[in-house]
């Protein structure tokens, strides 16, 4: 496990940037997993409104 | 036939005297900008005064083409167009012609006085006005493309130059690039060629896909 | 003609809400193998030391951004000259997503261009042409909210799209150009020396590992494209309740 942060210098560097690809990712990817389910409960809440 | 669209082109534009000289004093306005902000070493100046022009051109042919379909969108003169018999291609290149006659003519007419002012070498002031002359007709289409594009949309203002303003870029790289060229000495016409083909393409494609574009903004 | 087609939203709404799942659980356990293979096994640098392993986001995300728009593009030109309603949806949902990988190139690119070449941002042809594509697709997603309509607004970004398709290339040769005109012909920003096949391969799986997500991400968007557009269509609603 300790090598992984034995990158010299860079170890800020590459940690940071995988970091940053992987939140955008997961925002890429929850953004539309969450909107279709809000749009699915606000459908059934109007279908059961009426 | 010619003769009656270049009437009645003139006959618009010269109705409003006001709008003739708009774009040039906008022009100058936000020229003067420049040196209050930057400052007045005249060095500095020298060498960012091609930008500073090619800057404020940008700024005035995207403002004045923005609103080339407002006034016949809001009158429902594109249905018109677009469902008459004549070539509306041949009405709409000379509306670009005219347009470009009317805003940024003067503007370019103005340049060497600016060269004055801004005490830019002949070469570099020549070379400015041979990519300006080449360079705006291009933009005027573009933004006339964009004006086309978000036909009656509101907050279209500030939405037509974020859309349009990638499209100005190579135009503006080319010419840049020539400005320098010439002011360091070395040879220029590669950058001249390239900004006439695209004037050549560009030109005469606008108003074929101007008429696609007006087809697809007013389908409702 | 037009049953067909109506049906082409509703069988893919329905026959890919499994797929989606089991995409997304493949694309994160590829991701966790790739990271691991690009982080610890791959080897160090000669040159750039570790810093390097940055590639293997900063060139997929890259990679995947223009491959987002050109598949952006050619589905608003089905769109527009076969009014094909799902690629009117694929269309305009691949503008977010490649927004996304474009940002991802980006930022990742500063954060290599510090240690490496001591500096965040260079104005050239790569760095500059990536960011004129971001300002592509913001402005298409902006063009898109401004529509009260939205299939029009689908019709007339797929029209930009294709407009900007062009202006790509474009622009990066002519920035291309107008640097080496000032640098006379240096050592490259990056240099493709024929690269160690250890170094490679966790590149190319990383790039195969990003098309994954992106088809991930795609599904799910069209998915969210057909919810929206068939919100009061009857087979969703049956759909739905069972």
């Amino acid at each position: 496990m300790i090598e992984f942060f034995s990158m010299g210098k860079y170890t800020v560097f590459v940690y940071a940037a995988y970091l940053v690809s992987i939140v955008f990712l997961l925002a890429g990817y929850l953004l539309p997993h969450y909107e279709l389910k809000k749009e699915i409960r606000k459908k059934a809440h109007e279908d059961n409104k009426k | 036939m010619i003769k009656a669209i270049v009437k009645t082109e003139l006959a618009i534009y010269f109705r409003n005297l006001n709008s003739i000289f708009l774009p040039l004093i906008f022009f100058f306005l936000i020229l003067s900008v420049f040196p209050l902000i930057l400052g007045t070493d005249k060095i500095l100046l020298g060498k960012v005064i091609p930008g500073m022009i090619w800057i404020t051109v940008i700024l005035t042919t995207l403002l004045s083409s923005n609103n080339f379909f407002r006034d016949d969108f809001k009158n429902g003169i594109i249905e018109m167009y677009l469902t008459s018999d004549t070539s509306i291609e041949l009405v709409l290149f000379f509306r670009i012609i005219a347009c470009w006659i009317f805003t940024c003519l003067p503007v370019i007419i103005f340049i060497p006085l600016v060269s004055l002012l801004f005490e830019i070498s002949f070469q570099n002031s020549a070379i400015i006005l041979s990519t300006l002359i080449l360079g705006t007709p291009i933009l005027i289409s573009i933004g006339i493309f964009g004006s086309a594009l978000t036909l009656g949309l509101a907050k279209s203002n500030i939405l037509t130059p974020v859309i349009i303003i990638p499209f100005y870029i190579p135009v503006l790289i080319f010419s840049a690039s020539a400005i320098e060229a010439v002011s360091i000495g070395l040879p220029y016409t590669m950058q001249i060629c390239i900004l006439l083909a695209l004037l050549v393409l560009v030109l005469p494609i606008m108003p074929y896909l101007l008429k696609y574009t007006l087809e697809l903004s007013i389908n409702n | 003609m037009n049953i067909s087609k109506i049906a082409n939203l509703r069988f893919f709404y329905t026959k890919t809400e499994k797929i989606a799942v089991i995409l997304s659980i493949l694309s994160f356990f590829l991701f966790c193998i790739g990271v691991y293979w690009g982080l610890y096994i791959a080897p160090t640098d000669y040159l750039q030391g570790d810093s390097y392993r940055i590639m293997y986001v900063h060139v997929p995300a890259a990679w995947l951004s223009l491959q987002v728009y050109i598949i952006m593009a050619f589905s608003g030109f089905i769109a527009l000259v076969w009014k094909v309603k799902i690629m009117e949806i694929a269309s305009i949902q691949c503008a977010p997503i490649g927004a996304f990988f474009t940002i991802i190139a980006l930022i990742t690119g500063m954060i290599w261009g510090k240690p490496t070449w001591g500096t965040y941002w260079v104005w050239d042809a790569r760095l500059t042409s990536e960011l004129i594509l971001l300002f592509l697709y913001i402005g298409i997603m902006v063009l898109y909210s401004a529509f009260s309509d939205k299939r029009q607004a689908v019709k007339v970004t797929s029209l930009l799209a294709i407009i900007g398709i062009i202006n790509i290339p474009i622009i990066h040769y002519s920035v291309e150009w107008w640097n080496t005109l000032h640098q006379g012909p240096t050592v490259t920003k990056f240099e493709k020396p024929s690269a160690h096949i250890t170094m490679l391969l966790p590149l190319l799986y990383m790039l195969f590992t990003f098309n994954v997500y992106f088809l991930t991400v795609f599904i799910k968007r069209v998915r969210l494209g057909i919810h929206l557009r068939e919100k009061n269509s009857k087979w969703l609603e049956e759909y739905l309740n069972d």
